[in-house]
C-alpha cells in the first residue's frame, strides 16, 4: 500500500501570494458575502438571501446593480453549481432566450431574495455513502455595474464553466473583473439538522471595544510595512461555534464548527486575509488579531469583518472608521 | 603521532626503500637491516594473510590486467592493524577498497625495537592478479551416453595447444587460459570429429557440450576425419545477464558523489534516464511519465510506503553514512523502469530495489558519524562476542526543525512539534559459511509536524486550523540465502510491518494504521548448461484500519464544485485485510551463443477487488560482440496494479473495479564503446488500459512512449559521469468519449550530464547540470464567486494541464575532501550546492485572490550543504 505523504499537503497549501493587490482590498464591484437566515433549512421552508455587495470603483458613472436569477436549482450533478448552468439559460423545457437579451430589468434586484426550498429536495437527492441524507439549492445572483444580458455558450465547447450570462456597458462591449461579479449560494437542506450564523459582538481594535467611526492615524511612511499598525479583532461569542449536532467523525465523536472572520475595507492594508476564531480542535484561537496599516491619505473608509463558520453560517459588521 | 613513532616510521621507510621487494600476490615481506650501534628494529613479520582475490565489481567494468595497491599499514603492538591507508592507488576503486579491507585483516608479529614489541608504520603491497578464465565442457553421444578418451585440443589464436581427454563421466576442463580466442576441437577413434571458435574473457567460464555422431565407417579401420564445425552448445559464464530487459544499477560511489543529491541514494536514480523532475520540495519517482503510485519501491524484496521525508531531500533509508563503502547502509540500487521480471508485481510502472549491505565480518568495531545542515546520522557495528553475530545499528534525525519552527512562528502559527523527522536501522547477520547465511534488519522512519495555523488565505480559507501530520513505518525483515547443490539456490524473505498515517487539518481527517505482512521466496534451479528455472511466491496480507473524514472525490477533468471543505464532508471508518498472494515462474534459456530468452508468467489474486490477474513476460537479449560487449535486447509484458485501497472505499470509491493493467514494450541496444565508456539507448511504449477513474470506473486508458539514452563513464578510475537523456510523452483518456489528455507526469525533454573526479590528495569535485521541459500546469481565470465561503473560483482551461511552465535548468556542485588521520580514522568533509547560478526555476503559477493577475513560484534558490562526518 503506497501513501501519498501528508506533509504535500501542507506544502502544496504552504504556497505564497506575493506582489497581488490583497483580497480585503475593495477597489472594484465585489460581493463579500451571501447571508441566509437558515444556512441549514428544512425542505419547505422559505429563506431569505442576503447579499454585501459592495461598489469600490473610484469611477461608478455606471452604477452598480445586484439583480437575482429567478429559479433555483436543486442538488445538481456531482453538487457542481456550474451543473446547472442549463438551467441558467432557461433550461430545455423553456422558451429559448436569444443572445443579447438584456436582462437587467427583467430580474429582481436588491440585497435580499426569498426563495422557498422544494419539499421533496431531500428525496431528490442521491445519499451519500455515509452520514444523513440533504438537499442542496443553488441560487445565482449577480452584482454588474452595466448590462446583464443573455449569450450563449457554444454547445460543442469542452469547458463545463461557461456561464451563458454577461455584464455589458450600453456600447454592447462585455465588461471585466473590476465591474461584475457572478455568484452563487448554496443552501443545504436537512430534515432535522439546523444551524445558526455566527453572531458577532462587536469589533475591538488594540484590545478596545472599537465605536462606529474610530478613528486612525495615518501612514507616513514610504513603504506600508514600516508603518504603524493597529491590531483588529472580531468578538464572537463562545455560542458562535456550535456543535455539529448528529455529524459525528469517524471515531465517534461530535465535531465542532470551524469560524473565521474574512477583513476587507476601502482602504489601508491587513497582514492575513483572514484569521480563525474557532478551532475544530482546540475551540477559541487565543490569538486572533490582524494587524492593520492604514492608508496614507486622510479621510473615511469603511471595513467590513464577515465571519463564516464551516456550514455555510455567515455574519458580518460593517465599521466606518476615519483616517487622520 | 610521537617522535618515537616518526623516527621508527622513518627507519622503516629507508629499509623499505634499500630493500629488493619480494612480490608475490598480495604480500611483501619486509625486514629493517640495524646498523651498527643504532637500535636494533625489527620490521614487523606476517602471522595471517587471507590474501585478496580481483574483485567482481572491477572484473563486472571489464578491468581484466593485473593491478597493484601500496598500502601503509599502522601495525599496533599486539600486532593488529589499526588502519590501513592508500600509499599508491591501482585506479580502480573496487581494487583499492579489497587492498584496504584485506590489510586491516593481517595479523602481524609486531615490530621490536631493541627487542621490544613497538608499534610500527610500514608499506605493504598488493598484487591483483585476475583469474583465469576456463573451459569446461562434455562429450557424449548422439544418444547424450558419455564418451571417454575423447580427445579434445584448445588452441590458441597464437598457435599455443592443450590436449586433454574426457574422463569416464565424458568430462573435461582445460584451465588458466587467458582472455582470447580459441578453437576447440573433439575427435575420437568411432566418432565424427567436431570443432568451434570461442572466445574467452576476464575471469570467464565456458561450458563447451559436444554432442558426436557415429563415423560411417566406425566398424572398420578409424581413420581421423578432419574435424566439422558442429558444436552443439557453448554456454559462457560470466557476469550473469539481468531477467529484466533494463536493469540500471547505480554503484558506492556514484551514490555517494552525485552533485544535488547529498549522498542519498534513491535521490542519485533520479538522475537515471526514464525519471521525471519532481517538482521542488516534492518527494516523488515519476518513472516514464507513470503516476508515483505506479512504482514501487522495495528494501530488500519488502515493499515500503514511502520514499522519501518530507522535503524530498532525503529518502527514509540512509546512505553516505561514511566514505568508505563497506560502511554504508546501501549496497546498490537495482531500478527497473519497465519489462521487469515477473519476481515483482501489483504495480504497473518502474521497481527500484533498494540492496542493503551485510555487516562487516572483520571482527572489529566500526564507528561513523555525520553531520550537515539537514541532519545528522550516526552507525556503529560490532561483532557479537564469539557468536559468529555482526551487528550494526544505525539512525538519523533531521535539524529542519530547528529552521522551519522560527519561519512558521513568524507566519503567525502555533508550533507544537516543528517538521521532523528521524530513521533508524538494525542489523544483525550470522555467514553459515560459504552457501548459507542469515540476517535480521529492522528499520523504520518517523515524519512529525504539528501546529495551529490561525492567519487564513482568502483563497482557502477554510484551510486552517490545527494541522497535524504524522507518518511513520517500521518493518522486521529475515532473509535467509542458501545455495542448497550447485544447481540449486533458495531465497527467502519475510517481513512483518507496521505503517501509520495520521493527518489532519481543520475538519479534515485521516488516520491509517496497517501491519503489512509479507513473505517472498524463489527458487532458482539449473535445468542444464543452457536453461534455469526460478520459481517464486510473493504473499502480502495486510490488515489495517481506517478513518478519513474527507469531502467526496471530484470526477477527473472536471473543476471543483467548490473550495476545498466546502461540500459536507464524508466520514468513513472502515478495517479489512488486503490479502493478496502472487506465485510465478521464469526461464532463463540460452538457446544459441550470446542470446538470453527469459520468458516469464505471474499469477497474482487481489481479495478486495476479487480480482486474478495473469501476466505474462517475455525478455530477450542477444549479445553481438564479447570482447566490447554489444547486445540488442527487447520485451513485451503484462503488468497489473489492483486499484489503491481509497478507490474501493465504500465512502470514497467505486464497487466492482478491477486491476489497472499496462504492456510494456521495450526495444534497445547496449554498447560498450571503450572498456570505460558504455552507452545504452532504449525504445519503449506502455499501453494502458482498465485504469480505475473517479466515479468512472475502470474507463481509463493511455499510453506512453519515449526514448531513453545513457552514455556512461564507468567508476573505476578517477572519473566517473554520464549523460541520460530521455524523450517522452504521457498522455490519458479519462472515458472512452474523452479526448486525449497530457497527464500532469509528462516532461518531453530531460536532460542530466554529470561526473565527479579525484583530484587526489583526498579531494573530489564533481558537477551536476539538468535541463528539463517545464511541468505542467492548467491555467486559471476569472470565474465564479463562492458567496458562501467568499473564495472566488477559477475558470480552468480545458483540456488541464494545458500550458508548459518555462524550461527548467540548474547546475548543482560538489566537493569532497577526505584526511586519513590513520589509526584516529577519516574525516570527510563535503560541500554540496544546489542552483549554483541561482537560478529562478519555475515550480507553480500563483494567482491573486480572482485569478486576473498571475506570477511564476519558483523552486530552491542557491543552497549549500556543509557536510562532515568522520569514521573508526
Amino acid at each position: 500500500m503506497r501513501w501519498p505523504n501528508p506533509l504535500l499537503f501542507v506544502l502544496a497549501f504552504g504556497g505564497c501570494q506575493s506582489g497581488f493587490d490583497p483580497a480585503n482590498m475593495v477597489s472594484s464591484v465585489r460581493v463579500l458575502a451571501t447571508k441566509v437566515d437558515k444556512p441549514y433549512a428544512a425542505p419547505g421552508d422559505t429563506v431569505t438571501l442576503e447579499t454585501l455587495a459592495i461598489d469600490g470603483r473610484a469611477d461608478r458613472s455606471r452604477p452598480m446593480k445586484l439583480v437575482w436569477f429567478p429559479f433555483l436549482c436543486t442538488n445538481p450533478e456531482n453538487e457542481a453549481y456550474y451543473r446547472c448552468f442549463g438551467n441558467l439559460s432557461g433550461g430545455s423545457s423553456a422558451i429559448p432566450i436569444p443572445k443579447d437579451t438584456d436582462l437587467t430589468d427583467l430580474l429582481p434586484s436588491g440585497s435580499t431574495y426569498k426563495v422557498t426550498i422544494p419539499s421533496d429536495i431531500i428525496a431528490k437527492h442521491a445519499p451519500p455513502p455515509t452520514g444523513e441524507n440533504y438537499g442542496l439549492a443553488i441560487v445565482f445572483q449577480m452584482a454588474c455595474a452595466g448590462r446583464v444580458k443573455f449569450v450563449s455558450v457554444d454547445p460543442d465547447a469542452l469547458s463545463l464553466q461557461n456561464a451563458p450570462i454577461g455584464c455589458f456597458d450600453e456600447s454592447g462591449i462585455r465588461l471585466g473583473p473590476d465591474d461584475y461579479v457572478l455568484s452563487f449560494t448554496r443552501i443545504y437542506a436537512y430534515e432535522k439538522r439546523v444551524n445558526q450564523n455566527p453572531p458577532i459582538e462587536q469589533l475591538v481594535v488594540d484590545g478596545q471595544a472599537a465605536p462606529f467611526g474610530f478613528s486612525i492615524n495615518r501612514c507616513t511612511e514610504s513603504k506600508p510595512e514600516n508603518c504603524a499598525f493597529a491590531r483588529i479583532d472580531t468578538h464572537s461569542p463562545d455560542n458562535a461555534q456550535e456543535v455539529r449536532e448528529g455529524d459525528l467523525d469517524g471515531e465517534g465523536k461530535t465535531r465542532n464548527e470551524q469560524v473565521w472572520v474574512t477583513y476587507y475595507t476601502s482602504g489601508g492594508r491587513f497582514d492575513a486575509d483572514a484569521k480563525l476564531l474557532f478551532d475544530v480542535e482546540t475551540g477559541r484561537v487565543p490569538e486572533s488579531s490582524n494587524k492593520f496599516r492604514a492608508p496614507s491619505a486622510p479621510g473615511w473608509y469603511r471595513l467590513w469583518a464577515v465571519v463564516h463558520d464551516n456550514r455555510n453560517g455567515i455574519n458580518w459588521l460593517e465599521v466606518p472608521f476615519e483616517v487622520r | 603521532m610521537n617522535a618515537f613513532c616518526r623516527s621508527l616510521f622513518g627507519a622503516l621507510s629507508l629499509a623499505l626503500m634499500s630493500l629488493p621487494a619480494k612480490s608475490a600476490q598480495g604480500q611483501l615481506a619486509v625486514s629493517a637491516v640495524p646498523k651498527a650501534g643504532a637500535a636494533v628494529v625489527v620490521a614487523p613479520k606476517v602471522k595471517k594473510d587471507d590474501g585478496v582475490q580481483y574483485p567482481r565489481e572491477a572484473l563486472a567494468g571489464g578491468v581484466a590486467e593485473p593491478r597493484t595497491v601500496v598500502l601503509v599499514l599502522d601495525v599496533s603492538l599486539d600486532g593488529t592493524v589499526r588502519s590501513a591507508t592508500v600509499d599508491q592507488s591501482s585506479k580502480v576503486a573496487s581494487i583499492d577498497e579489497a587492498a584496504t579491507s584485506a590489510g586491516r585483516r593481517i595479523l602481524f608479529e609486531p615490530a621490536t625495537r631493541n627487542g621490544k614489541p613497538v608499534a610500527a608504520k610500514i608499506k605493504f603491497t598488493y598484487t591483483f592478479v585476475p583469474p583465469k578464465s576456463r573451459f569446461d565442457g562434455r562429450v557424449a553421444d548422439s544418444e547424450g551416453k558419455p564418451l571417454e578418451h575423447a580427445v579434445v585440443e584448445v588452441t590458441s589464436v597464437g598457435g599455443v595447444k592443450e590436449v586433454v581427454t574426457t574422463d569416464a563421466a565424458g568430462h573435461w576442463t582445460v584451465e588458466g587460459l587467458a582472455v582470447g580466442r580459441y578453437r576447440v576441437a573433439v575427435s575420437h577413434p568411432l566418432y565424427e570429429s567436431q570443432f568451434a571458435d570461442e572466445a574467452l574473457g576476464v575471469a570467464e567460464e565456458a561450458s563447451v557440450m559436444s554432442r558426436l555422431a557415429k563415423a560411417a565407417q566406425s566398424a572398420a579401420a578409424p581413420k581421423p576425419k578432419a574435424p566439422t564445425p558442429q558444436l552443439e552448445e557453448v554456454q559462457v559464464r560470466g557476469v550473469r545477464p539481468p531477467r529484466e530487459v533494463t536493469r540500471r544499477t547505480v554503484d558506492d560511489r556514484e551514490i555517494n558523489r552525485i552533485p544535488g543529491t547529498g549522498g542519498d541514494a534513491l535521490r542519485s536514480i533520479q538522475n537515471l534516464p526514464g525519471i521525471a523532475r519532481p517538482p521542488g520540495l516534492v518527494g516523488l519517482l515519476i518513472v516514464r511519465g507513470a503516476a508515483p503510485q505506479d512504482t514501487n519501491i522495495f528494501v530488500d524484496g519488502t515493499l515500503i510506503p514511502i520514499v522519501y521525508h518530507f522535503g524530498g531531500l532525503t529518502s527514509v533509508i540512509p546512505t553516505q553514512l561514511t566514505d568508505k563503502a563497506d560502511l554504508n547502509l546501501i549496497e546498490k540500487i537495482d531500478f527497473y523502469p519497465g519489462n521487469f521480471s515477473a519476481q515483482y508485481g501489483r504495480v504497473m510502472g518502474g521497481v527500484v530495489d533498494v540492496g542493503i549491505r551485510n555487516p562487516k565480518s572483520d571482527g572489529k568495531v566500526h564507528v561513523t558519524g555525520s553531520v550537515d545542515l539537514i541532519d545528522t546520522r550516526l552507525l556503529a557495528q560490532a561483532p557479537l562476542f564469539n557468536s559468529g553475530w555482526t551487528l550494526t545499528l544505525a539512525g538519523r534525525r533531521s535539524w529542519v526543525d530547528a529552521v522551519l519552527k522560527p519561519v512558521f512562528a513568524a507566519s503567525g502559527a502555533t508550533v507544537t512539534t516543528a517538521p521532523v523527522y528521524y530513521d533508524y536501522q538494525a542489523i544483525a547477520s550470522h555467514d553459515f559459511g560459504k552457501n548459507q547465511d542469515f540476517r535480521l534488519f529492522f528499520f523504520g522512519s518517523d515524519d512529525r509536524l504539528q501546529l495551529l495555523t490561525s492567519s487564513l488565505s482568502g483563497s482557502q480559507p477554510s484551510a486552517g486550523g490545527t494541522l497535524s501530520a504524522h507518518t511513520g513505518f517500521w518493518r522486521a525483515q529475515t532473509r535467509y540465502r542458501n545455495r542448497v547443490t550447485r544447481n540449486t539456490e533458495l531465497r527467502l524473505v519475510a517481513a512483518v510491518g507496521k505503517d501509520v498515517i495520521d493527518f489532519a487539518f481543520g475538519d479534515l481527517m485521516f488516520r491509517l494504521d496497517s501491519t503489512p505482512i509479507s513473505v517472498r521466496g524463489e527458487l532458482n534451479q539449473r535445468l542444464s548448461s543452457r536453461a534455469s528455472a526460478n520459481f517464486g511466491i510473493d504473499w502480502l496480507a495486510t490488515p489495517y484500519s481506517i478513518t478519513v473524514r474527507a469531502p467526496p472525490t471530484p470526477r477527473p477533468g472536471e473543476p471543483p464544485s467548490g473550495p476545498f471543505l466546502s461540500q459536507p464532508p464524508i466520514t468513513t471508518q472502515d478495517s479489512d485485510t488486503l490479502y493478496r498472494p502472487a506465485v510465478y515462474a521464469e526461464f532463463e534459456t540460452t538457446p544459441w551463443k550470446g542470446g538470453r530468452i527469459v520468458p516469464g508468467v505471474r499469477l497474482d489474486y487481489a481479495r478486495d477487488v476479487k480480482s486474478w490477474d495473469l501476466s505474462p513476460r517475455f525478455n530477450v537479449r542477444q549479445d553481438l560482440a564479447t570482447q566490447l560487449r554489444t547486445t540488442i535486447k527487447g520485451g513485451a509484458g503484462v503488468y497489473a496494479q489492483p486499484p489503491q485501497p481509497q478507490e474501493t472505499s465504500v465512502a470514497f470509491g467505486q464497487q466492482n473495479l478491477r486491476s489497472n493493467r499496462s504492456i510494456h514494450y521495450t526495444l534497445g541496444i547496449e554498447r560498450e564503446v571503450t572498456n570505460d565508456l558504455e552507452l545504452g539507448v532504449e525504445a519503449f511504449y506502455k499501453d494502458l488500459d482498465s485504469l480505475v477513474t473517479a466515479r468512472a470506473g475502470n474507463s481509463g486508458i493511455g499510453r506512453i512512449f519515449g526514448l531513453e539514452a545513457l552514455l556512461r563513464w564507468k567508476p573505476r578510475g578517477r572519473f566517473f559521469g554520464w549523460v541520460a537523456y530521455t524523450l517522452m510523452r504521457s498522455e490519458r483518456r479519462d472515458t472512452p468519449d474523452s479526448p486525449w489528455r497530457l497527464t500532469p507526469f509528462d516532461q518531453t525533454h530531460i536532460l542530466t550530464v554529470l561526473g565527479s573526479y579525484q583530484l587526489g590528495s583526498g579531494w573530489e569535485v564533481g558537477a551536476r547540470f539538468r535541463l528539463v521541459s517545464g511541468n505542467l500546469t492548467t491555467p486559471q481565470q476569472y470565474g465564479f464567486y463562492d458567496a458562501n465561503t467568499g473564495v472566488y473560483l477559477p475558470t480552468l482551461a480545458v483540456p488541464p494541464y494545458g500550458e508548459r511552465l518555462p524550461l527548467f535548468h540548474q547546475l548543482d556542485v560538489r566537493v569532497d575532501k577526505t584526511w586519513r588521520l590513520g589509526s584516529r580514522g577519516n574525516v570527510h568533509v563535503y560541500l554540496d550546492v544546489i542552483n549554483a547560478y541561482n537560478q529562478g526555476n519555475v515550480e507553480a503559477v500563483s494567482y491573486n485572490y480572482n485569478q486576473t493577475k498571475r506570477s511564476y513560484v519558483t523552486g530552491l534558490p542557491f543552497v549549500p550543504n556543509l557536510g562532515l562526518s568522520w569514521e573508526y
